[in-house]
């Protein structure tokens, strides 16, 4: 249960003084996220953009598949306070926003502005196939449905909002390491988004839109984990192949790692 | 309508121009104006828009024309600065009316008991209206949207009031018979005891009625102010031509 809406910058600032107070010592693990969590009375999204935000700080590192821990050296002098907007903050003002201002979309839209939002989306599905990215392009489709909106007011609120991600290094550094995730499903969304769109449907639109997004939000979440994951993979797989080389009767086949082995300590 | 907009700006930017220079005492009281059409040489414009600048700048109480000898400077500053506010009111509050409805789901999500507390003060001041009343009325949209302790959706929020102050501003320098727009205490009240229950459903209907008020009253007093002014700018050209007419005769 989240008892309190604490920004990412105010549990940074907290385990930052912790480890400046010698509440933590160098090269101490920190508790588990989902620890940090509980303690902080935040969501986990919020305690992962605190510890990238302390990573991106050098007072903290992301060293094994269980563990972050306070860096060997942590500066002495670190600012907190001018601390960027974090991806998951700025996710959650564009679920809400964007979903409302693709449903008044939907009711405006005319059939020349569903042709060119469908350009853009041809466009960025040819970047995709050459796995190539464009955030501009992304940046355009969101904001051509905004305009469809007819509200001055709006689309310059929605362009605040993507303005305010491109000038936070946080969200750029956490969206960068999605950057090789499978680019399928956001172009799936795009679609469904613009067919709620051609069919007028302001609700089905809105949901689309919010769908699309906290799916994002998931994908930054996975891909901000996969190292430590894929870290823990490695790991056991060195263990393995280290036991197989002592004891040859065991077989070198590759084993499948199941995806429930906890993680969390 | 393109093409009368552009027109209009291009008046504007005229008027705007030698207004500008009368101001800053390039042109000085009693100069005279170059003639039209070296005006018209001079920015590139048709003659008639050269007229229309004048007209304008007639009608602010800058320039008079003087029989037979053309446009003379009688007044140094403008007596009304027309700011043409960059976001219209109806479009501030339709944004206004879907934003801050979600924003007030998320401020009741978690609000902190400071929020609560300053709410509490500004209901307080709202119910006993008086000067700090208007003062009031903003901040309790801005801790709303604080209480969601979520800085895109607070500065989305501020940056809509923002946009109304402006445009509000522009109205009353045209218009100083708008008064600040209020909906009743109990509006806000509402609000408050939703987020004190931590009812994000319930904040949000209440915040739509509280915005749903405010934004017809916002859009009332619009719509007489530019009613007002439409005709004292009809009837201020109307007199500026024939003026003319009879200097021409």
């Amino acid at each position: 249960m989240i008892s309190s809406r604490k920004l990412y910058s105010d549990v940074a600032r907290e385990i930052s003084e912790q480890i400046q107070t010698k509440a933590y010592s160098a090269g101490e693990k920190l508790p588990s996220e989902r620890e940090l969590a509980e303690t902080f009375g935040v969501s986990r999204p919020t305690v992962r953009e605190a510890i990238i935000a302390l990573e991106v700080l050098g007072l903290v590192k992301t060293v094994t598949r269980s563990g972050v821990y306070v860096a060997d050296a942590p500066p002495a002098q670190v600012r907190t306070t001018d601390l960027d907007i974090g991806p998951f903050e700025l996710l959650e003002a564009r679920i809400l926003f964007e979903g409302e201002v693709a449903a008044l979309a939907a009711r405006n839209i005319t059939d020349e502005e569903i042709e060119s939002l469908s350009a853009i989306l041809d466009q960025l599905g040819v970047l995709n196939g050459r796995n190539d990215h464009s955030p501009a392009l992304d940046r355009a489709f969101h904001v051509g449905i905004a305009n469809c909106s007819r509200n001055a007011s709006m689309v310059d609120a929605i362009e605040t909002l993507w303005t305010m991600g491109e000038q936070s290094a946080l969200c750029r550094h956490m969206h960068e390491r999605k950057r090789n995730a499978d680019w399928r499903p956001q172009e799936r969304e795009h679609g469904g988004i613009l067919a709620a769109l051609a069919a007028r449907d302001p609700a089905q639109a809105r949901k689309a839109m919010r769908d699309h997004l906290s799916r994002v939000i998931s994908e930054i979440m996975d891909a901000t984990e996969t190292e430590l994951i894929t870290k823990a993979r490695e790991e056991i797989s060195e263990k393995f192949r280290g036991i197989a080389d002592r004891h040859p009767s065991i077989s070198r086949k590759k084993t499948k790692i199941s995806k429930t082995v906890s993680l969390a300590p | 309508m393109m093409e009368e907009l552009e027109a209009e700006k291009t008046y504007q930017k005229v008027y705007r121009d030698i207004s500008n220079k009368i101001s800053s005492r390039v042109y000085k009281v009693d100069d005279r104006l170059p003639p039209e059409k070296e005006l018209a040489k001079l920015y590139g414009v048709g003659r008639p828009t050269i007229r229309e600048a004048m007209i304008a700048l007639e009608v602010l109480g800058l320039v008079e024309s003087r029989h037979g000898s053309g446009v003379y400077v009688t007044q140094r500053e403008p007596p009304i600065v027309e700011h043409r506010p960059r976001f219209e009111l109806p479009d501030i509050a339709e944004a206004r009316l879907v934003f801050e409805v979600e924003a007030a789901g998320l401020a009741a999500v978690a609000p902190e008991e400071q929020d609560l507390d300053d709410l509490r003060v500004l209901v307080s001041t709202l119910e006993r209206g008086g000067a700090d009343a208007s003062g009031a009325e903003r901040d309790f949209h801005l801790i709303v949207a604080r209480a969601a302790h979520n800085v895109a959706v607070q500065t989305v929020v501020r940056r809509l009031l923002d946009h109304q102050d402006a445009a509000l501003a522009a109205q009353y320098d045209q218009d100083p018979h708008a008064l600040p727009a209020y909906a009743p205490s109990t509006a806000y009240a509402e609000v408050l005891a939703a987020l004190e229950q931590r009812d994000p459903p319930a904040a949000r209907r209440a915040m739509q009625s509280l915005v749903a008020l405010l934004v017809e009253r916002l859009l009332e007093q619009a719509e007489a102010a530019l009613v007002r002014r439409t005709l004292k700018d009809f009837r201020n050209r109307r007199d500026a031509l024939i003026r003319r007419i009879a200097a021409e005769d």
